[in-house]
This record gives structure tokens, C-alpha cells and sequence, in this order.
């Protein structure tokens, strides 16, 4: 029921983020007004809708693999690597078409997954979890600027500015493509990972007597976030703090189930990046904003009063 | 029902091990710490990676998905933590059963959520959780542990209540020697990673301990318990 009623509000807000603002269509002719909708406004919807529940879903399934609701694509550093992934192969290697880009993301991704299951171990308690997170990204964000300084174009770092901190505007509908299939593709296998995601909460030993192979979970979920949220980083730069907060509220849905949050996580994760897609067109300022901008505006402060909460752990 | 084990072994901690339990039979499991009881568990379990063949009933719970693996066998680890805080209902029915067990208890329990329990009521409704599937074989470690003296008669008397319903058994890894003689129709003495005795004879040589005026007291001799 109240996941039907999010799904309501999630097609309501696509199509405010499609219509809005609708004075605009109705002052220009019927062809222009068709092309600004398939040209400029759907693209952007369709990548603030695949972008925003792939940081959902992927952030709920990490947040059940590591059993701690601190954990998120951004915190664990995986954006961080996709976004080094992709600045590496399109400004030190030259491969800037959108497939190439989404490879390099993806593997960029992967690592910083696999260097953080390695430095904190699957079991990491919520401080060696953040700070290897925090390593990561920073190394990671290091290493792009590194990349970005060493490119051939001299122009690097004003090109790759608006991307790395997270735009939507400007994608061509087969751009976008590039993001939302594998956005796609990955929700669609994580939420078949719900069940045996809710019995590890149950702890690793329970999970295998269960007769839950947890090594090939956790296989399944650190490939499958890397590939949702490498092909997303690399068309649209990395957004923090979806991934951290949608998970959290759709627990609350769930009566704390990790597994079963997937689903309201993704649609609260849509929600919150095409509401904040629609913050940054709307707003008055006169200028454009980068939308990772916005969301950590709103999901920093957020973080911080989580973290002054966290006393809810068990003997941690 | 039948359990039959045999040459189970994991490196370092579990040496060509075989044990067989008929239906009906509580099983003690005991040993000094690190003689590999909770290994044994492991590798009955299907946890790990222990070498070895196992027979249910013509089945290998370890090749039994999670449909029906709870029915075969069930597990109760000895941490008390629980990774995730789940409302103990919620985590009882995760277990892949239901039922309820008025002498554990349950009903203050069930709609609180497991990190706002003390240590005993976790554990009684975590072993609810074990017990709940009515599997054919219970493997339960330390299951008395942080209980009140009340509650662990109680935990006792419900273990073997049920698996004297239907063709079920239990295997137990407790320490507390008392516990071990009193509840089981078996004791078996592990140490370093092999079964070394059947019954508590050989309970002095391997522990280091023995009843003196119906106490349990250290040997008294010059090295009791070579140490590790």
C-alpha cells in the first residue's frame, strides 16, 4: 500500500520534472515544444529516475552487506572510484565515447569496492568502515586530479568540473541510455538479492546455515553496485548522499528489513534526486547548480545528525 | 531420523571427525575451549568449508537450499549479537519457521526490537528462532549461556521436549559439565579437533578438572593441562 502510494508520487514528480515549468510549452510552437520536452526535459528526468534508485537500491543492499546503515555508494568510495575510472579513460587514454567512459566507471567502481571489502573486511565495524571509505575517496579523488592534470587537453579541469560534480543536463536520450539500461538491469537483480539480504541480517554463520552462499552474495552485490553506479557516474558525475539517506527512510517501510527496503529505497531515491533535479531548474538564482551540489547540501547535515545517533548498535 | 558424519575435517581444526545421532537423542557436546566443538557445529551446519560426508536421511543438508535447509537443520551460534536490529518476530520468522513456545516465554518479546532486549531475552528469542522451523537435527552452542539458573532447565526440558516429537535429535556444545551429564542421553568429549571420549570418564585426563565431594575442582598433580 504505502509502496503503491510512493510509486504515485514518483510518476506525479516525473511528470512535474517533464511539464514544469509549463507556462514554457505553451509559449512556443508545438514543435519546439515537443523537441525541449524529448530533447532536453526527458533525458534529464530519465537519468534523475535511473540515477537517483540505482543510489537507493545499491545503497539499502551495501548498507544489508556490511550490516551498517552508514554504509552508501558515496561513503564507501565507490563513486569516487567510478569518477577516477572515467576521467582516467577519457583524458589519459582518449576514450571519451559513452560505452568507454561507462567501462572505465564500472572498473573504477569495482575497485574501490574490492580495495574496501579488503582494508575493512566484510564484518567493519561503523569507524573502520568510514574511514576506509574516507581513504578511498580521498586516493580517489586524488588520483583524478592527478589525471586531470596530466591530460594533453589543457582545458581538462574546466571540461570535467560540471561533470564531476554531478549534472543531468545536456544528455542526448541515447546518452542517457547508457545509465539507465544498466541502471535498470542492476535494481532489477538486486531486488532478487532481498531475501537472502534480510537472512544475512540474521549474521554471516545463521545466513550459511540457511543455505545462503554469503560469498557469492557478496560477489553479487559489490558487482552489481558497481555496475549501476559506474554507468551512472559516468554520464552524469558523481551525486552523494541519495544512497545514504533513501535506504534509511525506506526502512522505515520495511519494519527494518535490509532486503525488503530495496524496492522503497529505489523509488525514494528517484524521488529525492528528480525533487532535487526540480529544486535546481526552479530555483531563482538566476544560474544553474550542480545538483551534487544540492544533495549534499540536504544529505551532509542529515549524515552528521545520523552519526550523533548511532548509539542503536549492538555491542559495537 | 538418523545423522550419520564421517572424516569431517577442516585445517587446523577439525581432524577426520564422525559422529552419528539417532532420532530421539539429546547429544552433549564438550570440550576444553578451542578443542573444535563449535567447529564440529560449523561443519554439520554447512558452514565453512569442511571436508567430509554428511548423511541425513539420505540427504546432505549442505546441498539443501535455503527452501529447505531450515527443515534439515538448524543453528544457533554462541554470540548473542545480533548484526542488524531487527523486531525479535521479524527475526524468528526469518529463520524460515513459525510457531510459538510458551516456555520461552515469547509473548512480551516479540514486537521489541532485538537491540532493546537484555542478553537473555535475546537469547531466548534467538534459540526460538533455531527451534522454530522444527528441523530434524538442532545444533546449538552454548545455548544456556546468559541465562538465569530458572531459564536453563527450562531451555533443557523444552530441547528435549521437542525432539521427542517427531524423528528429530539435538547436538549441544555446552561447557558447563553438570548441564552436559544431567540433560544428555550421550556426552561426547572433543579435544584438539577430535572426538577423544564417549561419557565423562576420561573427563579429569582431557579438562584438567574432577568431582570432589560432588564439586568440580582443578587436578591436583604437577602439570594437569599441558598448556597451550
Amino acid at each position: 500500500m504505502r509502496t503503491a502510494l510512493l510509486f504515485l508520487a514518483l510518476a506525479l514528480a516525473f511528470a512535474a520534472a517533464i511539464l514544469l515549468p509549463f507556462g514554457l510549452l505553451g509559449a512556443v510552437d508545438p514543435d519546439l515544444a515537443w523537441s525541449l520536452v524529448v530533447e532536453l526535459r526527458l533525458p534529464r528526468a530519465l537519468l534523475a529516475l535511473a540515477y537517483g534508485a540505482t543510489l537507493g537500491a545499491s545503497g539499502a543492499a551495501v548498507q544489508a552487506l556490511f550490516a551498517n546503515p552508514l554504509a552508501s555508494p558515496d561513503l564507501t568510495g565507490t563513486t569516487s572510484g567510478a569518477a577516477l575510472g572515467a576521467v582516467v579513460t577519457a583524458y589519459l587514454f582518449g576514450f571519451a565515447a559513452p560505452l568507454a567512459l561507462s567501462i572505465g566507471s564500472v572498473a573504477g567502481a569495482l575497485g574501490a569496492l574490492a580495495l574496501l571489502l579488503a582494508l575493512a573486511g566484510p564484518k567493519a565495524e561503523t569507524a573502520t568502515l568510514l574511514l576506509s571509505g574516507l581513504a578511498i575517496s580521498a586516493l580517489a579523488g586524488a588520483l583524478t586530479t592527478l589525471a586531470l592534470a596530466l591530460a594533453p587537453s589543457p582545458f581538462a579541469f574546466y571540461d570535467a568540473y560540471d561533470w564531476l560534480m554531478g549534472s543531468l543536463i545536456d544528455r542526448s536520450l541515447d546518452q542517457a541510455a547508457f545509465a539507465v539500461l544498466p541502471a535498470l538491469a542492476t535494481i532489477a537483480l538486486l531486488l532478487r538479492l532481498g531475501p537472502a539480504l534480510d537472512r544475512l541480517s540474521l549474521g554471516e554463520e545463521v545466513a550459511q546455515s540457511l543455505g545462503h552462499d554469503v560469498g557469492r552474495l557478496r560477489l553479487q552485490v559489490i558487482c552489481l553496485t558497481a555496475l549501476g553506479v559506474g554507468a551512472c557516474v559516468a554520464i552524469c558525475g558523481a551525486i552523494g548522499f541519495v544512497g545514504l539517506i533513501a535506504p534509511i527512510f525506506a526502512r522505515r517501510m520495511t519494519r527494518g528489513h535490509p532486503g525488503r527496503a530495496i524496492l522503497p529505497a529505489a523509488i525514494i531515491g528517484a524521488l529525492l534526486l528528480i525533487l532535487a533535479d526540480l529544486a535546481v531548474r526552479l530555483a531563482p538564482l538566476g544560474r544553474t547548480l550542480p545538483i551534487g551540489v544540492v544533495t549534499a547540501l540536504i544529505g551532509a547535515p542529515f549524515f552528521l545528525w545520523l552519526v550523533a545517533h548511532m548509539r542503536w548498535r549492538l555491542g559495537r | 531420523m538418523m545423522l550419520r558424519a564421517s572424516a569431517l575435517s577442516l585445517p587446523g581444526r577439525l581432524f577426520d571427525v564422525s559422529i552419528a545421532i539417532a532420532a530421539g537423542e539429546l547429544v552433549c557436546l564438550v570440550g576444553p575451549n578451542g578443542s573444535g566443538k563449535t567447529s564440529l557445529l560449523h561443519a554439520l551446519a554447512g558452514i565453512g568449508e569442511a571436508g567430509g560426508t554428511i548423511d541425513l536421511d539420505g540427504i546432505d543438508p549442505r546441498k539443501a537450499g535455503p527452501a529447505r535447509r531450515p527443515r534439515l537443520v538448524t543453528y544457533l551460534p554462541a554470540t548473542r549479537d545480533v548484526p542488524w536490529p531487527l523486531v525479535a518476530r521479524d527475526l524468528i520468522a526469518l529463520g524460515g519457521g513459525e510457531g510459538d513456545f510458551p516456555a520461552l516465554d515469547l509473548e512480551p518479546l516479540l514486537d521489541r526490537r532485538m537491540d532493546r532486549l537484555s542478553t537473555g531475552e535475546r537469547s531466548r528469542v534467538l534459540i526460538a528462532r533455531a527451534l522454530a522451523p522444527r528441523p530434524r537435527l538442532l545444533l546449538l552452542d552454548e545455548p544456556t549461556a546468559n541465562l538465569d539458573p530458572l531459564w536453563q532447565i527450562r531451555l533443557m526440558e523444552l530441547v528435549r521436549t521437542e525432539i521427542s516429537q517427531g524423528s528429530r535429535a539435538a547436538l549441544v556444545a555446552i561447557h558447563d559439565l553438570d548441564a552436559a551429564e544431567r540433560y544428555a542421553d550421550r556426552v561426547i568429549v572433543m579435544s584438539e579437533g577430535r572426538i577423544a571420549a564417549e561419557g565423562m570418564d576420561q573427563v579429569p585426563a582431557i579438562f584438567g578438572v574432577e568431582r570432589v565431594d560432588g564439586r568440580w575442582e582443578a587436578v591436583k598433580r604437577a602439570n594437569p593441562r599441558s598448556s597451550r
